[in-house]
């Protein structure tokens, strides 16, 4: 129990320390370094996966491709890396792989089971319009898909956005407008419609 | 730097990325536009949406990238991974809440055997003509060729309206019912009619003395092989009870392994926790004849189901992707109707249908229709489609995780 005790009090340290603090613990013994990863796994994890499974449309390559960006991730603070933005550096790598992923296997990745939602909390018409969400989201082009998910899911800011995908400020503003617009287009009988019941 | 058009400014309002000077411009074209207005209500309900659509990855995975990374012990080999349950005792009240109701379905199904079926050992004690005149009789001629079993005989009027006959050779072009009918003239032998098998080797049916009966009633064949202590025989049994009374006593226990569907599309990455699962879709019964080709019994498997579901975490709705592998227990029956013969001789129909609890999950139960297979001896193979179902709760609410696909058993008579 005092062992428990313990664990969880180092756990709620690593959550009060910094990223980047963090990530320079990796190179350091295994109980440090596994502390440390769990921490940021704790904080990233749910983003990343999201972001991979918006972009590629499988839950299993998602968990795949998660997977593999901490064990860079590890690897790259093994190597004493110094990185000044943690969040984009992490949402870069799995960038990376997700654009990777996507150009070995070019098909069409969104499956519609995926979709398939049956909690009887959510509202029913909070899911009908997570389900045209979704749907209108495959109609983006993918520059405008990629910036819309890391803006709405991520919660990236326009900077780290600009930062993630290499684009100026400018780009990412209009892919970001241009898709937002866009999905409020095709969404928007439905929405109307959604308004004039409620 | 050119001012942003309303639209514009709308959205990046929205995302807190408008810059001070250019929030009044937006404020009094809202003011002033409807549609505008229109537009950012939209573009909000959107965003709540969005925001309400929150994935997290599966439970395991952050032990996965631990092992990765070798900071921590792979994950054991063998692991059936199971969903949290409230309490132990009430994982043990399901569990025994699955074999109850197997012992249940066996038992009733135990109890509908005609207690009038006589088998050889009754007939060998002169209990063959208890309760005579009550409808279907049945007696055992097995042991007549080994004259173990006195021959009844015209002057003792007896009434068998069944005969099962033990062939080691060749079964018997006819079988001679012996029959009393009152005072009518005995000694009279009638080749039944719905029997077309091969001529009887030599059967020793000379020394039985038999009456003819005037409605030979329809004779239905039995097979099966067993492991006897003299090796491997085939039992071939003719009787003229109901098709689903008769043959019970000596049909042989038997052990039933299958495989059941995976529940993983072939275009689907194999989940971690069915690669680490030992046994991920098998299952085990210990079967017990109850009726003619009917067997129940208690059944045992470990099964991955995939699960999509939508629950609540937190407050806040949370997509679920999982494919545990779940253990259950259960009651089983089985119907392979040995008097079909498809094609091949022991090629028959057969389904099965099992019910049970999946540990720490809920109710499952699965339908297998398709053919058996069953060469002289005492292997029986299977194969056919399998339709399962899993009800589980999560959070207060049930779902269900359906599955289908080919399977195939293995069943061995003892």
């Amino acid at each position: 129990m005092h062992t428990g005790i313990m664990q969880r009090q180092r756990a709620k340290d690593s959550d009060e320390v910094s990223d980047v603090d963090l990530y320079a613990r990796l190179p350091l013994e295994d109980a440090v370094a596994q502390e440390a990863l769990s921490a940021l796994y704790r904080r990233y994890s749910q983003r990343i996966y999201t972001y991979c499974r918006k972009i590629l449309g499988d839950n299993h390559i998602a968990e795949d491709l998660l997977q593999e960006t901490f064990i860079k991730l590890f690897d790259s603070g093994k190597q004493g890396r110094i990185i000044e933005n943690f969040p984009a550096y992490l949402m870069t790598i799995a960038r990376n792989l997700c654009l990777s992923y996507r150009a070995r296997n070019k098909r069409a990745y969104v499956q519609v089971e995926d979709f398939h939602l049956t909690a009887r909390d959510v509202p029913y018409e909070h899911k009908e319009l997570l389900h045209l969400i979704h749907a209108s989201l495959e109609l983006l082009p993918e520059d405008y898909r990629e910036a819309f998910v890391l803006r709405e899911y991520n919660g990236l800011t326009y900077n780290e956005i600009s930062e993630v995908i290499g684009e100026s400020l400018d780009v990412v503003k209009v892919r970001i407008f241009r898709a937002k617009k866009k999905l409020r287009d095709i969404l928007a009988p439905y929405l109307s419609d959604l308004n004039d019941n409620s | 730097m050119t001012p942003l058009n309303p639209d514009e400014a709308l959205y990046a309002f929205v995302d807190g990325e408008l810059e001070l000077g250019d929030e009044q411009r937006l404020f009094d074209a809202l003011a002033s536009h409807p549609e505008l207005r229109t537009e950012m209500k939209d573009v909000l309900a959107i965003r709540n949406a969005v925001h309400r659509d929150v994935l997290f990855p599966p439970a395991s995975a952050e032990t996965e990238i631990l092992a990765a990374t070798g900071l921590v012990a792979p994950v054991g080999v063998g692991a059936v991974a199971v969903a949290a349950s409230p309490t132990l005792l009430s994982r043990f009240l399901h569990t025994g809440g699955g074999i109850l109701a197997g012992v249940i379905i066996a038992y009733f199904l135990f109890n509908t055997e005609d207690s009038s079926i006589v088998n050889g050992s009754d007939t060998k004690s002169g209990n063959a003509q208890a309760g005579l005149g009550q409808g279907a009789q049945s007696t055992q001629l097995s042991d007549v060729q080994t004259g173990a079993t006195p021959p009844p005989v015209a002057a003792a009027p007896v009434r068998v309206e069944t005969l099962y006959v033990r062939v080691k050779d060749k079964a018997p072009k006819s079988v001679t019912s012996i029959a009393d009918n009152g005072n009518e003239a005995a000694n009279a032998e009638q080749t039944n009619p719905n029997i077309t098998n091969a001529a009887p080797n030599g059967g020793d049916f000379s020394g039985i003395a038999s009456l003819r009966i005037t409605t030979a009633p329809s004779l239905y064949m039995s097979s099966s092989s067993s492991l006897a202590p003299g090796g491997l025989f085939r039992d071939t049994r003719w009787s003229e009870a109901s098709p689903l009374m008769a043959g019970v006593v000596d049909a042989p226990y038997s052990i039933r392994m299958r495989s059941l569907p995976s529940s993983v599309g072939s275009d689907r990455r194999i989940p971690q926790s069915v690669n680490d699962a030992v046994l991920a879709n098998a299952a085990v019964a210990f079967l017990y004849p109850v009726m003619h080709d009917v067997r129940v019994g208690a059944e045992v498997g470990f099964e991955a189901y995939h699960q999509v579901f939508t629950t609540l975490r937190d407050g806040r709705p949370v997509e679920v992707d999982q494919t545990p592998v779940l253990a259950w227990f259960g009651g089983t029956a089985e119907w392979a109707p040995s008097e079909f013969d498809l094609l091949l001789t022991g090629l028959r129909p057969f389904a099965s249908l099992t019910g049970g609890y999946a540990l720490a999950q809920g109710p499952m139960g699965n339908i297998v229709v398709g053919l058996q297979y069953q060469p002289l001896g005492p292997l029986r193979m299977s194969a056919g489609y399998s339709y399962g179902m899993l009800g589980f709760r999560d959070t207060g609410n049930w779902f269900v995780s359906k599955k289908y696909g080919f399977t195939y058993a293995l069943s061995v008579d003892l």
